[in-house]
């Protein structure tokens, strides 16, 4: 390893672990009942005895438990579908073009977006009451239902788009359009080579990306808060509530809840593991049909339901944003105005520049430490790997609290700096994830030749290689950017609420209740992924034709 | 004799002036990062016009950091006082569980209110909250900002009498089944809600003064639990819901998907009328026998950077000329602290010129004030609370 090498690959891992580990450590102390401002230091099981008998924390946890691998599974056999119906035979045209686009929605304003359909106050409810000339908001529970299941609607339709273009990849990576069409010609079916061919090959390479969201599902605040139960909530908000809870000495419950939701996760990955492996022994044994209607029929009806989902949710916010006065049941607003924009300009401006400064900087540096890292030292080992989804798979509710302080101890202070450092933590892992595919899919020759010709190392990085993943770089760069966008807990406890960003703003809106602000502020989450996302395409594009020429 | 007193009156003013003068100076210059909940326009941009004013009058820079929950920034706190990181907050809006909190850990800087000049202005005599924030002394630990009462909101184009009691709301609640709730406690609001369900079931009050530990808390408190018990299959989605807090209530009076709303503040209707947030037919009311009115404070932490420059900005927040712009409808009708009986003639118009509309309610009109109970019932309330109505 070469002196660059080297430090790369340092510097990749002090940007990790330094946070992660005394994030830990800082949670692990009070949960076990050290936590001497408080006058707690006392160390023993104490705090989880307490946590144990608090108001319907089992029940919570079920809940949680419940709705984390519904979300899960159901985007998993929504993306399945998808993929089995012809995804890979670009049958969902549209679809797959707005899919980066769809990605890069934050979750919380897609959650927010999803009332358009879901609220009793929906567009759906409002044809119902023109329809039957009712006054008032129909009594129907489709939002916060005590089930969890429009939470889990929201998680597994928001989370699609993400297994569907970690599975497109793989697909590129194992080569597997080739041999679905080999397959066609000797006049097998879809499913029949779908399920036992494709899936046992494509499974353990999405083994990671698949964890990543059923972590993110069993320790989610935002979406929860937005449109989870309440009676009760699932336990990452009620650890939420008791990091906030007036009663100080409720920080210690919360640390022990963020360690059991932490221990939950655990187990719900390593279960995975063994689910995984029975999904792909009953494809592999079961006896598939050659066409499976029903499965056709709902993959449509999915790649409907994902498309109206999303543009539907576009344009409740836009109605909302531009709105003065929208009563139920009129399906657009009666008034019209600006005023929502003007009078909030002063906090959106900034806003959107604190969110450009701390999304450029952290998708940068982490494409330039992933660059790095894989130029220099290749691929992580084995048992690096799982390391790097520590803070995908840590509930950013436990883990984060007593990080900034931290960093503010050792001199990055509040700022810019603390958010990017945290941001990084989160943005690293996705931009690994996805530059490793893009360079397992190179063709390695290309950089052997390039360099035989050009005899030296950088000029045939610079001249041959990384021209040819540019298109990558980009679509890296909009990725780590609309996750640095998305992030709350981070960018909040980092910043001490100096930095505003979209995201924060849109929640703390969110507490304020009106919902026109909310929408510009959920509006401007919406769109400015989406913006470096359309960018970014352009760019590869046009990077690629200038090539040709 | 008289004259002694008097001279010896004038030697503590002017010393205390000299003392004011080296905390004007010493804040020149510096920036004061507010802590302050930032979930409404109106307060924001309130806040915002007080940055303007201590710029031009103090040569300080005032941000308001924007919070969802004022307990985020005990946390904060918290974290900074078990790491020894450098202090991130100068002056934070608070009250309450909050304030009987940090002030009971150490993390508020103080005393310090009654050292600034226009603490004289307060209404010390008629407002006893002014001092006493839930039950809890405030020792010159936090400063009074404003003034709130618990009002309701009804829409008057779907219901023509609204209930102005506890036992009429249950009434309410049946006759209009689903269209009822409250905020779901912890939630400030849903908590004081309790609170004024106890001040309506109970047949001894009295013991609400008192903390909680020293009574049979179950058994005082059974009245409420029944009441709930009676009322919860009524209210909306069951009792199986609740709103998360008072600002979506508001939306939902406004969808009518409920009938009735809440506010802490008493114009609060007439600003939401103002700018399309409510129909112009919604209009205020309170029960009979008066409800829970409080005061909120500023206060500033144990670590704070620039606390002279919290304490110019704290004293500015209740100069009678930022007072009487924040009780005008137009900013944000919060009403005063100070006593407009005793302010000069020309500020005491500008507190008389301000127009309340016909959603809000006037002084007269909000009568009876009811004290909030002891910090202790807080938890009280909300534990046992969560121990009925969370598990399911």
């Amino acid at each position: 390893m070469n002196v660059p090498a080297r430090l790369f690959s340092s510097l990749f891992w002090a940007a990790f672990l330094l946070p992660i580990i005394s994030g830990v450590v800082l949670t692990l102390l009070p949960a076990f009942g050290w936590l001497p401002v408080l006058n707690q230091q006392q160390l023993g099981w104490h705090i989880w005895q307490q946590l144990f008998i608090q108001p319907s924390f089992w029940a919570a946890s079920g809940l949680t438990w419940w709705s984390g691998w519904l979300a899960t599974l159901a985007s998993l056999f929504i993306a399945a579908l998808l993929l089995q119906y012809g995804f890979a035979q670009q049958r969902f045209a549209l679809l797959s073009r707005w899919l980066s686009a769809m990605l890069a929605v934050p979750h919380a304003a897609y959650a927010l977006g999803l009332f358009a359909l879901l609220a009793a106050t929906g567009w759906p409810a409002r044809i119902w009451a023109l329809g039957s000339g009712e006054q008032l908001p129909p009594q129907i529970a489709l939002t916060q239902d005590p089930y969890g299941l429009s939470l889990a609607l929201t998680l597994a339709l928001r989370e699609v788009p993400f297994l569907l273009l970690m599975a497109l990849a793989a697909f590129r990576t194992l080569n597997l359009a080739p041999l679905l069409r080999q397959a066609r010609l000797l006049g097998y079916g879809e499913p029949q080579a779908f399920w036992p061919v494709v899936v046992p090959q494509l499974l353990p390479v999405l083994r990671w990306p698949i964890m990543v969201v059923l972590a993110y599902n069993l320790g989610v605040v935002d979406v929860a808060l937005i449109t989870g139960p309440s009676l009760p909530p699932t336990l990452a908000v009620m650890v939420h509530q008791w990091f906030v809870d007036p009663d100080l000495t409720m920080r210690l419950v919360a640390a022990a809840g963020g360690i059991w939701l932490t221990l939950m996760i655990m187990l719900a990955c390593a279960l995975w593991w063994g689910i995984e492996k029975l999904i792909i022994a009953i494809c592999m044994t079961r006896q598939w049909p050659r066409q499976t209607f029903g499965f056709a029929w709902l993959a449509k009806l999915s790649s409907i339901l994902l498309l109206t989902a999303w543009l539907l949710g576009a344009a409740w916010l836009l109605f909302w944003a531009f709105a003065r006065r929208w009563r139920f049941p009129d399906l657009w607003p009666e008034q019209w105005q600006l005023r929502s924009w003007l009078r909030t300009s002063s906090d959106w401006w900034p806003a959107l520049v604190d969110t450009l400064v701390v999304g450029v900087a952290s998708a940068t540096l982490a494409l330039v430490l992933v660059i790095g890292l894989l130029e220099g030292v290749g691929q992580l080992k084995r048992w690096q790997r799982p390391l790097l989804f520590v803070p995908l798979i840590l509930p950013q509710v436990g883990f984060l609290f007593f990080v900034p302080g931290m960093l503010a101890r050792i001199g990055i202070g509040y700022g810019y700096g603390a958010a990017i450092t945290l941001h990084l933590l989160f943005v690293l892992p996705y931009s690994y994830l996805l530059l490793e595919r893009a360079y397992l899919s190179l063709n390695l020759q290309y950089e052997q030749h390039a360099l035989l010709l050009s005899k030296s190392r950088w000029r045939a990085l610079w001249r041959v290689k990384w021209p040819l993943l540019a298109p990558a770089f980009a679509s890296v760069f909009a990725v780590g950017f609309s996750v640095s966008v998305a992030q709350y807990l981070a960018t909040l406890y980092a910043s001490a609420g100096r930095i505003e960003t979209i995201t924060t703003l849109t929640v703390s809106a969110a507490g304020g209740g009106d919902r026109r602000l909310i929408a510009v502020f959920a509006l401007l989450q919406w769109l400015l992924p989406f913006l470096v996302f359309l960018v970014m395409a352009w760019v590869s594009h046009w990077r690629s034709r200038w090539q040709r020429a | 004799m008289k004259n002694w007193i008097a001279a010896a009156g004038l030697a503590t003013a002017t010393l205390a002036g000299a003392q004011w003068q080296e905390t004007l100076d010493a804040a020149k210059g510096q920036t004061v990062y507010f802590n302050a909940w930032g979930g409404s326009p109106l307060i924001n941009e309130y806040i915002d016009w007080v940055g303007e004013q201590v710029e031009a009058q103090y040569d300080i820079e005032l941000v308001h950091v924007k919070v969802g929950d004022i307990a985020d920034s005990i946390s904060r706190l918290l974290s900074e006082k078990a790491t020894g990181a450098q202090g991130s907050i100068d002056l934070m809006w608070i009250n309450g569980e909050n304030f009987a909190n940090a002030k009971a850990n150490d993390l508020l800087h103080g005393p310090w209110a009654e050292e600034v000049p226009h603490y004289s202005l307060l209404d010390l005599q008629n407002k006893a909250t002014l001092t006493i924030d839930f039950s809890v002394p405030t020792d010159g630990y936090e400063l009074p900002w404003g003034m709130a009462q618990l009002v309701f909101q009804y829409d008057s184009e779907f219901v023509s009498e609204p209930p102005t009691s506890m036992a009429q709301l249950l009434a309410f609640a049946e006759a209009n089944p689903g269209r009822v709730s409250y905020p779901q406690p912890p939630n400030f609001y849903g908590t004081t809600f309790l609170k004024q369900v106890a001040y309506e079931t109970l047949a001894d009050t009295s013991v609400l003064q008192q903390p909680a530990s020293q009574v049979d808390t179950e058994q005082v408190l059974a009245p409420v639990w029944q009441y709930l018990d009676a009322l919860h299959p009524h209210l909306w989605r069951g009792g199986e819901a609740f709103p998360a807090n008072a600002p979506q209530m508001k939306q939902m009076l406004n969808d009518g998907e409920l009938l009735l709303s809440l506010s802490f503040n008493p114009n609060d209707a007439q600003t939401a009328v103002n700018n399309g947030e409510l129909p112009e037919s919604v209009r205020s009311y309170i029960h009979q026998g008066g409800t829970i009115g409080n005061t909120h404070f500023v206060a500033i932490p144990f670590n704070a950077q620039s606390e002279a420059g919290a304490q110019v900005v704290a004293n500015f927040l209740i100069s009678p000329q930022a007072q009487a712009r924040k009780a005008d409808t137009q900013y944000w009708g919060d009403p005063t602290v100070l006593n407009v009986a005793d302010l000069d003639a020309a500020t005491k118009q500008a507190f008389n010129n301000i127009e309340v509309g016909p959603a809000a309610l006037t002084s007269e009109e909000l009568s009876a004030t009811l004290l909030e109970p002891h910090a202790s019932w807080v938890e009280v309330l909300e534990s046992q609370w969560a121990e009925r109505y969370l598990v399911r």
